[in-house]
């Protein structure tokens, strides 16, 4: 880990306040694929959801002196994320793309099954938060095999990531003992 | 075909819940992890991360995410904001429970014989009022709520109460936004509401 991935959300958020650089670019790594992927989740486009995540970090350079030192950053910044969202999507009135389903059925947004949609979200992020902390042919193979919109065959993963298509099983069996490892670390 | 004595890795305990595995082996790895409490635990955490995974993306955004966030920081940095600069807001009333079609012609009421419930508006918040006057006494309680219209964190609001410029109650709001003032004499005030760069002004507040 780099001496910024040491660094609680509350330190990075006292050195955004004095104006540090690396600071924030460290917040902006630690959740911009989080708070990207939740209007992705909520059917919205790339670009769209690009939109979302580029405000959700303009709401917060803007709430950067008035965060609570005790503020449970990565909640607060999926609350925003999911309320810009919701305004987006009442705005636009837009159905989800390449479902047939209204979106105001998505399990999202009546909080089912999931649960309540903060703690879900909270989930979500204790998770990446692990795999932002795995190398990267790691965090890359997880997320393919995992998490992509549409997951890729084996030969393609093998393709993209410069694997053979025999070892992607082992490898992935590697990572994800590293990531529970991560995640039992930092409990 | 797996042998019995074989303790699954990782991966064969994905393969197992992800269905990828024969009957047979599916059976064996099964009675393997009934009898091991290690591998149960390492197939709950499997269990909550495929959970997950099958109901949720995850992808990386764009650049121009990271790019524009910059920029906003630097602004930020760059301390480009004004400072000093306040932007003052001056709310409208929206809501009062003694402006009613009953009432028009009759006698005004007052906080002795009737609370008042006024609702302001600005676009920063809403401010929620309640003016009563405890039986028995001829001063007024003021108890208010406000409501930040972007729903930010409602605490920490400094309220300060003014008569004739001078100053009556000075206080913060508590987590839920809320604030209380008593033993007001009757009058007219102004309330300023503000934190940080913004404030909210209500002129007049008539407590009679």
């Amino acid at each position: 880990m780099t001496k910024l991935q040491h660094l609680t959300d509350q330190e990075l958020l006292q050195q955004c306040r004095q104006g540090q650089a690396n600071a924030w670019q460290q917040v902006i790594t630690r959740y911009e694929r989080l708070i990207f992927s939740i209007p992705l989740n909520y059917g919205l486009t790339r670009a769209d959801a690009a939109d979302i995540a580029q405000l959700t970090f303009t709401t917060l350079v803007e709430h950067l002196d008035r965060l609570r030192d005790d503020s449970n950053l990565g909640g607060w910044l999926a609350t925003v994320a999911r309320r810009h969202t919701l305004h987006h999507l009442r705005k636009h009135k837009r159905e989800a793309v390449g479902q047939e389903k209204d979106i105001a059925e998505s399990h999202f947004l009546l909080n089912t099954p999931a649960g309540d949609a903060t703690a879900y979200w909270e989930r979500v992020n204790w998770l990446n938060q692990g795999l932002e902390l795995l190398d990267q042919r790691c965090r890359q193979l997880l997320l393919l095999l995992y998490f992509a919109e549409e997951p890729p065959a084996y030969e393609e993963v093998a393709a993209q990531l410069g694997l053979r298509v025999g070892s992607i099983g082992p490898i992935r069996g590697r990572c994800l003992d590293r990531l529970r490892a991560i995640l039992v670390e930092r409990g | 075909m797996m042998v019995d004595s074989q303790i699954p890795d990782t991966a064969r305990l994905a393969d197992w819940l992800e269905g990828r595995l024969s009957p047979e082996d599916t059976a064996v790895l099964a009675q393997l992890v009934t009898a091991n409490p290690t591998l149960q635990e390492q197939v709950a955490w499997l269990q909550e991360f495929l959970q997950i995974s099958q109901t949720t993306t995850l992808a990386d955004p764009p650049a121009a995410v990271r790019q524009a966030a910059t920029a906003a920081f630097a602004a930020y940095a760059q301390n480009k904001r004004p400072s000093g600069l306040l932007r003052s807001l001056v709310a409208t009333l929206t809501a009062d429970n003694w402006q009613r079609p009953a009432l028009a012609g009759a006698r005004h009421a007052s906080l002795r014989s009737e609370p008042r419930q006024l609702i302001y508006s600005s676009d920063l918040a809403d401010v929620a009022l309640n003016a009563h006057m405890p039986v028995g006494s001829e001063q007024i309680d003021l108890d208010g709520q406000l409501f930040p219209l972007d729903d930010s964190d409602p605490a920490d609001f400094v309220i300060q109460l003014l008569q004739d410029g001078i100053e009556r109650g000075l206080l913060v709001s508590d987590d839920l936004g809320k604030f209380s003032l008593t033993g007001l004499p009757p009058g007219h005030y102004t309330l300023v509401l503000s934190r940080d760069q913004d404030e909210i002004e209500i002129d007049p507040l008539e407590l009679v």
